[in-house]
């Protein structure tokens, strides 16, 4: 008969931890505490952009020997951190399609956190256009948080148009594909951020003006290569490597998003 | 002694040069400023454009004249003949754009009657669908100004020739444009303009000015996307179309220091040589200073330069008007040179005040 485990009992009676369960650990354990310092670590480079790096961690190990038990751990010390607030992102990788571990990604991002991405982005290219002029430096100082924004355009102080072309620039240089930024630039829109945001999450559009018009998914490549409006596709099915690089081009980092197993894919998206 | 005195009897300045409260007329007037000039409202803003636009990208519109009217703009009958025209005034925001635009819809009322504008900010979205808004924008606007055809009538035409999806790559709907200007040829003596703002987008510039040109005479885009602007011009004029691309560009150093020359001298009689007092060069320069981030020189839009002169010149008066005060006298001879001047420090501050929101 297998005892029931104590409370300070770390380990759990399952021989294989399902991601998110609630979770009886200890923190003593020195490889646990190694790998919230190497998290900690990389939070605290990613403040400043000029220590900021990609960062991608493998865990490897046979079945139950705690991998999922330790992203679990990890995932709530970075829920717990109050001044950097990243985003934890989870995603598990059983099928071979990568569109399927977007879909997982994209599914835990709410409009409401893209839309604070984008905002955040908007934020930090107005430091640096405020930074251009020894006249305007002074605007760095009212720009702690991105709802200092919308007085600053009201003021006239910052030109927002400028700013969302800038940010679209930036997004595509960076290879985010054109309808993906498109889209991602739709976010704040009242009357289209929300099919927007339901596109990126790779779901159907429920419209029925685009559904008179809808073709088999394999058109879609073709359609976007011609130019055609993100919010006519029904569906987004992006390739693999298109689904790739606008992980990489959210997440800021130079390397691949980390993979944290061979069959995890977590992603820490420092945030603040 | 007011601000206004200094202004007159230190300056020789009728009015504010940044603030005038005082039209070319001599009647009162608010400040032309403080949203972009429309002459349409208010004939006395004419005075106050500024020939800073790039007309190299339109044969067709521009340049102003120096009594700051187009010189040359298509006539009614070349519209007909030629087709409709699309112009497309790009800049960032507060660069003149609006101002511009206002100022070419004056012109199309001088030369043809008020234009019936349909204004239209696009957000993205097919556009099939925009045209479709376009339609119900004029459908909705038309019958506020004419009795024929009724609302009724183009709702009917609409609702038929919309009834199937269409998705053209060049158009869209174009047979609704088409008809609804054969039903108002009769009745609507007006030209009708569409004008475009919102999202920049090039191909669906495209598509509304090839779906809807049979109705509109006359296409306006204000965007900030210059780049896309001139992408448009390219694109369509293989289809021999009618394209203007107009830019509003920011102002340089040397630029500013002209602009702010033009702008004192026109509140200045003018027998009086043409000078920037009392702003300095310096003052003008600081503006100009690079900061850490910057790549290349610096150039700001016309209203930021406004902005930051108008409040720089009331800091200055309001400290002259103390400064005379004790003085008892309004006589210029009782100030220094440096008092008379406006220079760096004095315009580092109006710009710190206004960086502050305050």
């Amino acid at each position: 008969m297998i005892p029931t485990p104590t409370p300070d009992n770390p380990f759990p009676i399952e021989a294989v931890a399902t991601y998110g369960a609630a979770l009886r650990t200890c923190e003593d354990l020195s490889y646990m505490q190694a790998c919230r310092d190497q998290l900690n670590e990389y939070l605290i480079q990613y403040e400043k952009s000029e220590t900021r790096y990609g960062c991608s961690i493998g865990l490897s190990g046979g079945h139950g020997s705690g991998k999922t038990h330790l992203l679990s751990w990890l995932a709530q010390q970075a829920a717990a951190l109050t001044v950097s607030r990243p985003v934890v992102l989870y995603a598990k990788a059983d099928r071979a399609s990568f569109f399927d571990l977007y879909t997982q990604i994209m599914a835990q991002l709410k409009r409401a956190d893209l839309q604070l991405i984008i905002a955040d982005a908007v934020k930090n290219l107005a430091v640096e256009e405020v930074n251009k002029a020894e006249a305007t430096k002074s605007i760095e100082k009212r720009l702690q948080t991105p709802a200092e924004l919308q007085r600053l355009f009201r003021e006239e102080n910052l030109d927002r148009e400028a700013l969302f072309l800038t940010l679209r620039d930036r997004l595509q240089v960076s290879g985010t594909p054109q309808e993906i930024t498109e889209a991602l630039l739709l976010i704040e829109s009242p009357t289209l951020g929300e099919k927007a945001h339901t596109w990126l999450s790779g779901k159907r559009i429920e419209d029925r003006e685009v559904s008179v018009t809808a073709h088999t998914s394999r058109a879609w490549p073709r359609q976007f290569r011609e130019g055609r409006d993100i919010c006519h596709a029904p569906a987004n099915s992006l390739s693999q490597k298109r689904c790739q690089r606008f992980i990489y081009s959210v997440t800021d980092a130079t390397s691949p998003p980390p993979a944290v197993s061979a069959r995890d894919g977590g992603i820490v998206r420092p945030g603040k | 002694m007011t601000p206004d005195d200094v202004l007159s009897a230190i300056y020789q300045l009728r009015t504010h040069p940044f603030s005038p409260s005082v039209g070319v007329d001599g009647q009162p007037l608010q400040d032309p400023f403080a949203l972009p000039l429309n002459p349409s409202a208010e004939p006395r803003h004419t005075a106050y454009y500024y020939d800073l636009y790039d007309w190299s990208g339109s044969s067709q519109v521009g340049p102003l004249d120096p009594a700051q009217i187009v010189r040359r703009f298509p006539a009614p009958a070349d519209l007909v003949n030629f087709g409709s025209l699309l112009t497309i005034i790009a800049g960032p925001e507060h660069s003149g754009r609006e101002s511009l635009r206002n100022l070419l819809l004056h012109k199309i009322g001088q030369q043809t009657g008020l234009p019936l504008v349909i204004n239209l900010v696009l957000e993205g979205g097919d556009r099939g669908q925009i045209v479709k808004q376009v339609a119900e924008l004029f459908m909705l606007e038309y019958p506020n100004h004419f009795g024929m055809p009724t609302f009724d009538r183009l709702q009917q035409v609409f609702q038929t020739m919309t009834k199937t999806k269409v998705s053209g790559q060049s158009s869209c709907y174009a047979n609704l444009f088409q008809f609804w200007r054969t039903q108002i040829q009769a009745f609507c003596n007006r030209p009708l303009v569409l004008s475009i703002g919102g999202k920049p987008d090039y191909n669906t510039w495209r598509v509304l000015y090839n779906s809807t040109r049979s109705l509109f005479s006359c296409l306006f885009v204000v965007t900030g996307d210059i780049a896309s602007a001139k992408t448009c011009r390219e694109t369509m004029q293989g289809d021999h179309v009618n394209v203007a691309v107009i830019v509003a560009p920011p102002l340089s150093e040397g630029e500013a220091m002209e602009y702010v020359r033009f702008r004192v001298s026109k509140e200045r009689p003018t027998a009086i040589p043409s000078s920037i007092e009392p702003f300095t060069p310096a003052a003008i320069s600081a503006l100009y200073q690079r900061g850490p981030t910057a790549t290349e020189n610096l150039r700001w839009q016309i209203a930021f330069l406004n902005r930051t002169m108008r409040r720089a010149l009331d800091d200055h008066l309001a400290a002259l008007v103390g400064i005379l005060k004790a003085r008892g006298s309004l006589d210029r001879a009782l100030l220094s040179p440096q008092e008379i001047e406006i220079n760096a420090t004095v315009v580092r501050r109006a710009r710190e005040a206004l960086n502050m929101g305050q």
